[in-house]
């Protein structure tokens, strides 16, 4: 029990980590969604409400502040002003760092009205006139004045040395924010009758269906092409490798194994290709494009299956070949087993562990196939809506999809370490290792 | 000893026939990738003119600055090229001489450098092959007389004696495009997997030597690291950067590819690193106070090294296949460069009747990836006592 415990704590920070790496690439890394969307000449009022709804204004980690669009904040990073400034006598500083006044003024026009209190967060050396208060500042140093509601514009004033200019939404929490958004996507707990929520991840932006839906929808398809090419290239590849084993060094084995190095070779593309030509148009025994019935299934599962063979083959192999040499097998020989029973039974107990732990090493890999047979095979899984995704560049479905496949993957290894200690307690007992 | 070893080791490598096939392969595309401009190209190595006697050299320029979007593997590949004849004759000269052998060389190789950075691109479009018939010049074409880029008939035509491989999807030579393809594919493979196999090895080597909390702490992170789906991040990346403007595509897959797939290899390391530890001669080595780099990296390093290659020969064909894909899918080399994975997406819209889209890079990539694979098992087994 205390290892079951432990083993489940260990999974949720694992799952835990793959939230905060997730997190970094996609809320941090890839900027804000909001521009790709909606090209390049937006409405401000448009962006604002679509980063509202995907809550890209948010701050990353913690803050008081959200991004607000209601006024223009000069580009520091660019060192430019954009629309709706006029400005006098102001210019960026050669390493734009600073923005320069000398005697000069700047105006900013509002946008639209704006829907929170608004603040102009400004951090300033100098002697500054905002909006008719006068502000003297010996050294940097940041100060936050509100702007009314019923103010159109901003203007400012006079000589300093300006280090950050940007307008902001104060929220009351300030643990309100993109990754605690994102945890509360995941999981959510509550006093009230569904006490837990998962995966609430709102709408895709490109279909408008609740993400939920979507994942939930592609997992039929996924798993039933999924399933049979684990099973059936892990049973295929077991048997062909015992194969080997128990000819060790004949022809069968060799050609075993340079057969099993030939299909590790086939890229996926070539292997999909020559199938949809070879079963589907030439022999014309399968459709290559759909999904219905159990027919339309059966090419990419072949593929699938055909194409982890080889690396299958070749690591069962090793893995038998090690187990081979051991007393054990001797002396089954010796008591006089047939071979089938020294194989089928004897080898193949011991050599559970090895095969639980490739099992799950390949579960991964099947992503993969999944990703590139869905979308040449018209399966409407997972894979093909994470390729769809990609193409419509609907990142908050695609975090879903990535969060959602490490989470499986998660479950899985958690299952086969509980496998682990079944096959061999010792395990469990933390004796052996 | 360590003579002896390596005679060992190639006497049982020589015996294994598809490791023979496997390196003969490598070797051979490699030559092919390298020596791509002397093989298929639309620029004449010479120009000559009968009546007025007037030389030009419309090739020369193009090595030292390629006019493609890729440049930076095709200088790459340019300055091997020149390279690669250079060491062999000082090697061949000098073989005795260590001293001397070596500073030539490295002599040889910043001078190599210097036409590279003066010269400037040009964009050339001038079809030399009318031009020679039509002004009857002299000119010395490559075997294939078109260039990678030039649109030189209709689309989608068939192998036929003019265009041996066929042309493409708007009528470039198909078998320029793949010979082409090969230094990209061929690069993007070994460069990723040399980064996969620097970050790899040398946390693998760290950690497994170090053991106790950083091991426990690089393992955790190492696992959620292997929890994100490989193929689906690279795809991920690729769609997240390619709206930087980074013009040269193949420049942004190697370290995407590099930096998704050092995680299996940084486990191998470390499982062997933490063998090895409880040999004697670690235990010796910590004992007489060895200084740790010298522990690390002339100890322990060469007798973790086999891992470490005969992984490398696997990781390349990875990375291959796995550009392939991109390149397939539309996310990995951009048009109008040249790849294995393009010219395949190209033929799927009717693999039948563009027979030869499909036949000539699929197997282009196979013999690529057989290549690598049959090399890095024949090294496992030449290694391995137990076969």
């Amino acid at each position: 029990m205390r290892f079951i415990i432990d083993k489940i704590f260990f999974s949720i920070t694992v799952v835990f980590g793959v939230m905060l790496l997730t997190f970094l690439l996609f809320n941090v890394a890839a900027g804000d969604p909001a521009a790709p969307l909606l090209g390049k000449n937006a409405d401000p009022e448009e962006i604002e409400s679509l980063r509202m709804k995907l809550g890209s204004n948010l701050p990353i980690i913690y803050g008081k502040y959200l991004e607000a669009e209601a006024f223009n904040s000069p580009d520091f990073v660019k060192g430019n002003f954009g629309a709706n400034i006029n400005f006098r006598n102001a210019n960026f500083s050669k390493d734009k760092l600073y923005l320069v006044l000398e005697n000069g003024q700047m105006e900013f026009k509002r946008n639209f009205p704006s829907p929170l209190p608004l603040f102009l967060l400004i951090k300033f050396q100098g002697e500054l006139e905002i909006n008719g208060e006068k502000f003297l500042h010996d050294k940097l140093q940041n100060i936050e004045i509100p702007v009314a509601d019923f103010l159109k514009s901003v203007s400012i004033s006079g000589s300093a040395k300006i280090a950050e200019l940007n307008f902001a939404y104060q929220q009351s929490n300030p643990f309100n924010s993109q990754f605690s958004k994102l945890l509360g996507e995941v999981v959510t707990f509550s006093t009230e009758k569904p006490y837990v929520k998962f995966f609430e991840m709102g709408n895709s932006i490109s279909t408008n269906e609740p993400i939920k839906k979507i994942i939930l929808k592609g997992m039929v398809p996924s798993l039933a092409l999924m399933l049979p090419i684990f099973f059936g290239e892990m049973i295929i590849s077991i048997i062909l490798s015992l194969i080997a084993c128990s000819c060790k060094d004949s022809l069968v084995d060799r050609s075993i194994v340079i057969l099993g190095v030939v299909l590790m070779s086939f890229s996926y593309l070539v292997l999909i290709i020559f199938f949809q030509w070879f079963f589907g148009y030439y022999c014309n025994l399968f459709p290559v494009w759909g999904y219905g019935d159990i027919r339309y299934l059966l090419l990419p599962i072949i593929t699938g299956i055909f194409y982890g063979l080889g690396s299958g083959v070749r690591f069962y192999r090793t893995v038998f070949i090690n187990e081979v040499h051991k007393e054990y097998l001797r002396t089954a020989a010796a008591k006089g087993c047939s071979k089938l029973s020294i194989y089928g039974k004897h080898l193949l107990r011991n050599a559970l562990i090895p095969i639980i732990a490739q099992a799950s090493a390949t579960l991964p890999f099947l992503f993969t196939g999944s990703l590139l047979l869905e979308t040449f095979f018209g399966i409407p899984g997972l894979g093909s809506a994470s390729i769809d995704a990609l193409n419509n560049s609907d990142l908050q479905l695609l975090k879903a999809l990535v969060i959602f496949s490490s989470i499986l993957f998660v479950v899985i290894n958690f299952v086969s370490d509980f496998l682990y200690s079944v096959v061999d307690p010792r395990i469990k007992k933390g004796t052996f290792k | 000893m360590k003579k002896q070893r390596e005679e060992k080791f190639w006497s049982k490598f020589k015996e294994d026939k598809p490791a023979i096939f496997g390196l003969f392969t490598v070797v051979l595309l490699l030559f092919v990738a390298i020596y791509a401009p002397l093989i298929a190209n639309g620029r004449p190595f010479l120009l000559l003119d009968r009546t007025t006697g007037e030389v030009s050299y419309p090739f020369l320029r193009y090595i030292f600055a390629p006019d493609s979007t890729e440049t930076t593997i095709e200088i790459i590949c340019n300055y091997f090229m020149l390279f690669l004849p250079l060491y062999g004759i000082i090697e061949l000269i000098f073989h005795r001489a260590k001293l001397i052998k070596y500073l030539l060389l490295s002599v040889a190789a910043i001078a190599l450098l210097i036409p590279f950075s003066i010269s400037k691109s040009r964009i050339d479009k001038t079809d030399y092959r009318k031009l020679a018939e039509d002004k009857n010049l002299f000119a010395v074409f490559a075997v294939i007389p078109y260039g990678p880029y030039e649109q030189i008939a209709e689309p989608y035509e068939k192998p036929s004696k003019k265009h041996i491989l066929g042309t493409d999807d708007i009528g470039r030579s198909l078998a320029s495009r793949i010979i082409y393809g090969a230094r990209i594919s061929l690069s993007v493979g070994i460069f990723s997997s040399l980064i996969a196999m620097l970050i790899g090895s040398s946390i693998g080597l760290y950690i497994g030597y170090f053991k106790g909390k950083t091991d426990l702490f690089a393992m955790r992170i190492i696992e959620i690291i292997s929890c994100f789906p490989t193929f689906l991040l690279l795809l991920i990346l690729m769609a997240l950067l390619k709206d930087n403007k980074i013009e040269q595509s193949v420049i942004l897959i190697i370290p995407v590819i590099g930096l998704t797939s050092w995680v299996g290899l940084t486990l191998l390391v470390r499982g062997e690193v933490l063998k090895q530890s409880a040999l004697p001669y670690i235990v010796s080595c910590k004992s007489l106070g060895i200084p740790l780099g010298s522990t690390l990296f002339r100890h322990l390093l060469p007798n973790v090294f086999s891992i470490v290659l005969i992984s490398f020969a696997f990781s390349v064909a990875g990375a291959i296949l796995a550009e392939s894909s991109l390149s397939f899918l539309g996310f990995g080399v951009q048009q109008p460069c040249a790849s294995w994975g393009g010219l395949l997406r190209q033929s799927f819209e009717d693999p039948l009747s563009y027979w030869h889209l499909t036949i000539f890079p699929g197997v282009a990539l196979f013999l690529a990836v057989i290549g690598f694979n049959f090399a890095g098992e024949g090294v496992r087994r030449a290694m391995d006592s137990k076969g």
